[in-house]
């Protein structure tokens, strides 16, 4: 590795240490400006405002907010994210128990984009203005325009209620993940298939692909080496930012098929005004994105070596 | 089950006796007779029930929360000392007996050879160790306030324990039915509350925080051993999805049941409803501290304004009662009043008296996103019916935290709410919502304030006696129903999709879900 590559990553590792410190502020002060006290939400309705101010103090929320900051910064130095209001338990503990589900869902949507959508792109490209490329772009705009949360309670009435195949709910086994995956990957396979189809297509004109050709070279390593190669910069980012945000939990879905994720814990933590969990699970997706989009960069320069940053 | 008693000319309210007598006949009377004879003459347990909720039961610590969801899982682990049993009176769980030895002093007598899922004796000091750690400020209690008249426990010897309070505690019993025992040792262990051991019906196996709790039966139970070999409580927020798993099989019992959800679980031939009245009061609970509703004949006109029996009917499709008490029925101290009728004339003319022109007054009723069945349908509805007497009303979704900050600031005009009476006791329903002379002491968010009131719920909590107390309690009933410091709607009737295999299984008033005595055909 080159002295610039490494100097490129230094500067690029510091970068994402100062976004995330950002972050860790953003959402501390975001959160508490959001009106409504877990205190309050703690205890039963009617609660006594005595017993509001003394709940108050034990979940350290009667300090003032830069002092609340940094007593969250100085625990965050020594990887404890709190405890969290509700669950009386370490925030990062029910993160982390969590965390397993949202990945394996999160791999398995991704996985599907990337087996039929790529492809699908690519067939629409080469085959363009044929029956199979409207076929496959009208199916496109019926995935990124349905609404998640009806294609997935449609999935269940379908095929868990009506026919019995599959499970509604939870994730123990394999069929387990089946609905909730294409329910997730729908808007996705969409975007990418479209994504992959209008890159190809730039590509496809390209003299290059034009010179490969005249030189005789087969049609699937003119696609395949010189065509996909250069049309993957698109996707690659497109297909990363998702990761980083399929991993902060996909709300939606995660509750629609009751799956025990992330994004399940996350918004009842939202409600509940878990700051702890939220600010956990807020920090740990930041980092997740962050650090995606550092091996996006760096996969750029491997796919493109023109993109050279200085 | 529902349509075809219906077929036979049963009214809903005979249905639901019928089915108390029948549940209670299969599932606490086997239990009881069980109990009484030995374990060994059940059989053994089998099979697995899985019930899903609609509320996270969030922790397992009997005094760290205030759900219906924790009450209803922890009953499944933990015992009580007593409890309601469905008729409404009080019975024996882990005390055999109890008096008053005077107005501050009781004795519970204890039931013997009780053990611990982790073998530890049920003691005396369980209960002095359970009670004291409720109202101890180091511990992250949210039932302190109700327990607050509670002085100290004496261990008189280990099987009668002394309770004395700092006054009269009048709702001590039905305070106590809420209250699971803990092991006075082990729980003092860190811990002890991610799996903690009860004297309960079964045991902790599993706990996925937030979303299931896995059981298995308690075989040594004191009141014989469960029919069921595992249970199940799986948190299902999403309503559609709860039901899902109900008709596609993978759950056998599920609360909140939305009228027109109803209808999807009858039609399927596996599966039938459960309904019952429960404690709940939906009300709109009125700013009486500023105008417009510091007005009680404005009160009075919004209450003559709202077509209630339209709201039962129409929206929640006949599946709630027209509340004829601030109050239901269920509640101990329950006394009858005579409901506002709908009448646009007279509303119109109570505000009218008051100084309100036509278009006035011009209001905002703030209802709790998604928390209520129908909540924000029904608040629209009184919107509507209200604009014919000439009252403006804006409609404002608010999500629970905002609305509940909202309300403890004062920052409101009205809004729609549900009071749980989850003690089962007028004094719950009374004290934390009416009390108005110590309106910083009991949160009474109405701002509303009746002296007379205020003494009638104080006389109630220094009474012991029970009729004298029911008494009092009418009194002061009558008095807020004059007053109107809610615009008193009706009572939301509990709905459970039940698989038809399911026996034993009751619905409790106060929206607890009791499947410990239950199993599967």
């Amino acid at each position: 590795m080159c002295a610039a590559v490494k100097r490129y990553i230094f500067r690029r590792l510091l970068h994402s240490a100062l976004t995330l410190l950002g972050i860790t502020l953003f959402t501390f002060v975001l959160l508490r400006l959001v009106p409504g006290d877990p205190a309050r939400l703690i205890l039963p309705e009617n609660a006594p405002p005595a017993e509001v101010s003394h709940m108050r103090k034990l979940l350290g929320l009667d300090e003032p907010l830069y002092v609340q900051y940094y007593l969250y910064m100085r625990d965050l130095a020594r990887a404890d994210f709190g405890t969290s209001f509700q669950y009386s338990v370490p925030a990062i503990e029910l993160v982390l128990e969590r965390l397993p589900e949202t990945i394996r869902l999160s791999l398995s949507a991704i996985a599907l984009t990337v087996a039929l959508a790529v492809p699908a792109g690519i067939v629409a490209a080469v085959r363009r203005q044929t029956l199979f490329d409207f076929g496959a772009m009208l199916a496109a705009i019926f995935g990124q325009s349905i609404p998640n949360f009806w294609l997935g309670l449609m999935l269940i009435l379908l095929f868990s209620v009506n026919m019995h195949w599959l499970p509604v709910s939870g994730a123990s086994t394999w069929l387990h993940y089946v609905l909730p995956t294409i329910t997730l990957a729908a808007y996705l396979m969409a975007l990418v298939a479209r994504l992959t189809r209008s890159s190809m297509l730039e590509v496809l004109r390209q003299d290059y692909v034009r010179t490969a050709r005249a030189k005789g070279l087969a049609q699937r390593v003119v696609l395949w080496r010189h065509a996909l190669k250069n049309a993957a910069i698109p996707i690659v980012t497109v297909v990363g930012m998702q990761i980083g945000t399929l991993l902060g939990g996909a709300v939606v879905t995660e509750t629609i098929f009751n799956w025990p994720g992330i994004g399940k814990l996350v918004i009842e933590a939202i409600w509940r005004r878990d700051y702890p969990i939220v600010q956990a699970v807020l920090l740990l997706s930041a980092f997740a994105f962050v650090a995606i989009n550092l091996i996006v960069d760096l996969l750029y320069t491997y796919l493109d070596p023109r993109i050279r940053y200085q | 089950m529902v349509r075809k008693l219906r077929d036979l000319g049963l009214s809903r309210r005979g249905f639901l006796k019928g089915s108390a007598a029948a549940v209670g006949a299969l599932g606490l009377g086997v239990a009881r007779k069980a109990s009484a004879q030995s374990a060994a003459g059940r059989p053994r347990p089998t099979g697995e029930l899985v019930v899903g909720l609609s509320e996270d039961w969030q922790v397992l610590d009997p005094a760290a929360h205030f759900y219906i969801a924790a009450y209803t899982v922890h009953s499944h682990f933990y015992d009580p000392l007593v409890e309601w049993d469905e008729q409404g009176n009080m019975v024996p769980m882990l005390a055999e007996s109890w008096k008053s030895l005077d107005d501050r002093t009781w004795e519970f007598k204890l039931r013997r050879g009780v053990k611990f899922h982790n073998g530890e004796p049920f003691t005396a000091e369980s209960v002095k160790f359970t009670l004291e750690r409720i109202i101890d400020p180091q511990v992250k209690s949210a039932q302190a306030f109700l327990w607050a008249p509670l002085q100290s426990v004496e261990v008189k010897d280990d099987h009668t324990a002394i309770i004395r309070t700092k006054s009269t505690f009048g709702s001590l019993l039905s305070t106590m039915t809420m209250t699971g025992m803990l092991p006075a040792k082990a729980a003092k262990e860190p811990g002890f509350f991610a799996k903690p051991a009860g004297t309960g019906a079964f045991r902790i196996t599993r706990v996925v925080k937030g979303d299931r709790i896995e059981m298995e039966a308690n075989t040594d139970w004191w009141k014989g051993q469960p029919r069921l070999a595992k249970l199940t409580f799986r948190f299902i927020v999403e309503a559609s999805t709860r039901a899902a798993s109900l008709l596609g099989g993978e759950t056998h019992v599920v609360d909140r049941i939305s009228p027109d959800v109803m209808r999807q679980i009858e039609r399927s031939a596996r599966h039938t409803v459960a309904r019952k009245r429960s404690v709940e009061s939906q009300i709109i609970g009125f700013h009486c501290g500023k105008k417009p509703f510091s007005d009680v004949r404005v009160r009075q006109a919004f209450n003559y304004g709202v077509d209630k029996e339209a709201l039962v009917k129409d929206i929640l499709l006949g599946h709630s009662t027209v509340a004829d008490a601030p109050m239901a029925p269920d509640v101990f101290g329950y006394a009858k009043q005579q409901p506002y009728p709908y009448d646009i004339a007279k509303a119109k003319a109570l505000l009218k008296e008051a100084g309100y022109a036509d278009g006035s007054p011009e209001v905002e009723l703030i209802v709790m996103k998604g928390t209520y069945i129908k909540g924000l349908e029904v608040s629209e509805a009184i919107a509507g019916h209200l604009a014919k007497i000439g009252a403006k009303v804006k409609v404002n979704d608010m999500e629970v935290a905002r609305h509940r900050e909202a309300r403890a600031a004062g920052n409101f005009d009205f809004y729609f709410a549900g009071w749980a009476t989850m003690t089962r006791d007028a004094d719950f329903a009374l004290w934390r919502n009416f009390h108005a002379g110590e309106a910083t002491i009991t949160g009474n968010q109405l701002r509303y304030a009746n002296k007379d009131v205020d003494k009638l719920i104080e006389q109630g909590q220094q009474t012991i006696d029970p009729q004298a107390r029911k008494r009092v309690y009418a009194d002061a009933q009558r008095l807020i129903w004059r007053d109107c410091p809610w615009l008193f709607l009706y009572w939301p009737e509990l709905i459970h999709g039940v698989d038809k295999r399911v026996r034993g299984f009751r619905q409790e008033p106060n929206n607890i879900t009791l499947v410990r005595d239950a199993w599967l055909e």
